[in-house]
């Protein structure tokens, strides 16, 4: 199933905004490969992020940073919505791929709790922000979208699955238009939530944060927009070889590509999150065996934008539609700390 | 085409089966006891619907995890297929996900992987088999949004068959907010009462398994209409409730005069049960008059985001069984359902066709499922 981008959004360590977050990729130096960090990672955070800059200063009341990001994101999509008029809200949905919500906010009630001697004490105001669905919630109340609204959790294909979703949701008529994408707030621990089996990753990982959303809608003859996506998740696949998993992606890649819409165009860009040399080859094999022509080049998100997590898909959507200049399809694969991988075929059209 | 459940299997505190769960409910029983997960010292409420597993005091991590995975194979062996034979997705609703194991990594540094947080692993390693799973965080009501995507997902024609899961395990956080937000600290929770006091949590998974026009199937999944109030994170708002009706009933065909059963969201909240009431007096209308009424949170608390689940899969064992449970501890109902069929005790369904499932979650997310008989 696709999906047709209207436009999109980046809140991100790069600036906020599409502009900022495009301006930043195509100037940024070609990232060498990475190498094992020495000291302690240099996480990118969003520096000086004051959601009264971009709000006002009502209705803030209990936002927290992931919800402020997402609601950011939203209304900068508004603000370049000539279309959206009040009419349209609700028909509108929303679905927004995070992976513990606020895991902040949700660390700092569990501490509130331990801190007070009665339950009395606990400062409910809190209380919403703990919610994993919070940030999606606010986004529509933020804008009156009362046409569905998702929270879909998947770890690092939090941002890919939220995109198949959409699609599917598109496609049986649960709504006109949906705001698409994927959100996280950095912390500290969430690289020592990682498998205890990643011990380089929990000690050197770096992290970032973010929000990338898209305003999308069901493709249709005459419709105008900036790309279609095909999104597709893949199986849990950790425990195969890297051998298997690269032949598994080749073929289900392979079948994406076959589609009527891009066939015959070979891959311009395959942006990856390698957490690992093994990734990072097998995403250059996998280019490679996908008949990608000598400009085709792969991107490693990780280099623009560190490891964004749950947005980490998002993210290298952005970078994919900030780069792109051919008319050669995109591919965006998502692994997770463990091997698995999920992917999306991005097919341009007019780059704003 | 139909969508029929083919397989279903659900645990919550009062049995490990659907079976068992729904012969509890129609003899009224009452899972609730003094909690037991975590300590209890600092909160006033002192009793919670826990499916019993460990010993007082000593918790463990993925606890939801594991219903999850026997839920999901459960029905599974239910519905007699061969997963590895056939294209299978999974979709699961949960409101808490593995919090609790969360928590329990941060309070006392218990072992937790994050790609272990969301389910996906969790139904794969299952089924020892890998499928897609996609995980809804939406609330209260998220397990009928799974509901929904399962059956769009096979109308689609992406999967032979579908699971739709939901599940959830008590957190400490939600415990305590809850402690927090109810100041008369109740100690059962009793949906449409006057003296009811709020909600009480709840433990619970379930799973059903569906298929497009198969044979045969336990009930018949007309539709699951969607909606969000885009009102209020937490309190409810009446427009969003009824427009998850009016989806529901525009999705199945199945409008509110042949509606014969309603199983309410009913959270035993002074707001949430008043304004669900004045939503389904608002959408039924005159039908609303003698409507059969039940819920069955009184007798197993709140499960979050099973609890949708949990409600459509004792609506089908009502349809299959010939017998609804009825609103535990009903005795004193608010004054908004006067003239509705609130059930007291347990009643035959014979003549029942069609059921509604209401599920509403904080976030203003309303999910609203519609059953027939097979």
């Amino acid at each position: 199933m696709m999906l047709l981008l209207r436009d999109w959004q980046a809140v991100s360590p790069l600036g906020i905004g599409r502009d900022a977050f495009a301006s930043a990729v195509r100037s940024a130096p070609e990232p060498a490969e990475p190498v094992a960090a020495s000291g302690p990672p240099e996480h990118m955070r969003i520096h000086g992020f004051d959601k009264k800059t971009y709000l006002g200063k009502k209705g803030l009341r209990g936002m927290d940073t992931l919800g402020a990001y997402a609601v950011v994101a939203s209304q900068l999509l508004a603000d370049g919505d000539r279309e959206g008029t009040s009419a349209l809200r609700a028909r509108t949905g929303v679905v927004l791929g995070t992976g513990t919500g606020s895991v902040p906010s949700h660390l700092e009630f569990i501490l509130d709790i331990r801190r007070q001697e009665n339950a009395e004490w606990i400062n409910p105001i809190q209380f919403p922000q703990t919610v994993m669905n919070c940030a999606a919630g606010q986004v529509a109340i933020w804008h009156g979208f009362t046409g569905l609204n998702v929270t879909v959790s998947g770890g690092h294909h939090s941002g890919i699955s939220a995109l198949a979703y959409a699609a599917n949701s598109l496609a049986h008529n649960r709504a006109d238009r949906i705001l698409v994408g994927c959100a996280e707030e950095f912390h500290p621990c969430l690289a020592q939530m990682f498998p205890s089996d990643s011990r380089d990753l929990r000690r050197s990982h770096r992290l970032g944060e973010g929000c990338f959303l898209a305003l999308a809608e069901r493709p249709r003859p005459g419709a105008k927009g900036i790309g279609v996506i095909a999104a597709k998740r893949l199986s849990h696949l950790p425990r195969l070889s890297p051998a298997a998993c690269a032949e598994t992606l080749v073929r289900e890649i392979g079948s994406a590509l076959a589609d009527p819409a891009v066939a015959g165009r070979s891959p311009e860009i395959l942006c990856h999150n390698a957490f690992s040399r093994r990734d990072r080859e097998m995403a250059e094999e996998i280019l490679l065996r996908l008949g990608a022509g000598p400009k085709a080049r792969c991107v490693d998100s990780g280099a623009y934008v560190a490891d964004c997590v749950s947005s980490a898909s998002g993210f290298q959507m952005a970078l994919m539609l900030a780069l792109a200049r051919g008319a050669g399809p995109c591919i965006a694969l998502t692994f997770d700390p463990r091997g698995a991988a999920a992917f999306c075929v991005l097919t341009r059209e007019d780059m704003p | 085409m139909k969508i029929g459940i083919t397989g279903m299997a659900a645990k919550t505190s009062l049995g490990n089966t659907s079976a068992e769960c729904h012969k509890a409910l129609c003899e009224a029983r009452e899972g609730i006891g003094f909690h037991q997960g975590f300590d209890g010292s600092k909160f006033n409420a002192k009793r919670s619907y826990e499916i019993k597993d460990r010993q007082p005091g000593k918790d463990r991590p993925f606890r939801a995890s594991e219903w999850l995975r026997e839920t999901v194979r459960d029905a599974i062996a239910d519905a007699g297929i061969d997963p590895a034979a056939s294209r299978v997705v999974a979709v699961v609703g949960t409101g808490l996900r593995e919090l609790r194991s969360v928590e329990m990594w941060h309070n006392d540094g218990a072992a937790i992987a994050l790609d272990k947080l969301h389910f996906g692993s969790a139904v794969s390693e299952g089924l020892s088999l890998g499928i897609p799973v996609y995980t809804f965080c939406n609330a209260c009501s998220a397990s009928n949004f799974a509901l929904a995507l399962a059956m769009d997902l096979l109308a689609a024609g992406e999967a032979d068959y579908a699971i739709a899961a939901g599940v959830d395990s008590i957190t400490e956080s939600m415990f305590g907010l809850l402690d927090r937000v109810n100041p008369m600290h109740p100690q059962s929770l009793r949906s449409l009462n006057k003296a009811r006091r709020g909600v009480v949590m709840g433990e619970g998974a379930a799973a059903v398994v569906l298929a497009r026009d198969p044979a045969t199937a336990k009930a018949w999944v007309k539709g699951v209409g969607l909606s969000c109030d885009a009102y209020q994170d937490t309190a409810p708002h009446q427009q969003g409730l009824v427009a998850a009706m009016r989806d529901a009933s525009e999705r199945s065909g199945v409008g509110p005069a042949e509606i014969d059963m309603l199983f309410m969201h009913g959270t035993g909240t002074l707001l949430n049960d008043q304004v669900e009431t004045a939503a389904v007096r608002e959408y039924f209308g005159a039908r609303a008059e003698g409507l059969r009424v039940t819920g069955i949170k009184p007798a197993i608390g709140h499960t979050s985001g099973a609890s949708a689940l949990v409600s459509v899969i004792m609506a089908a064992e009502s349809l299959r069984n010939g017998m609804a449970p009825p609103i535990l501890g009903l005795e004193d109902p608010i004054d908004e359902t006067a003239g509705m069929g609130l059930l007291y005790e347990p009643t035959a369904t014979a003549g029942i066709r069609n059921v509604q499932v209401n599920a509403f979650g904080f976030g203003g997310v309303n999910g609203v499922a519609i059953l027939s008989r097979s």
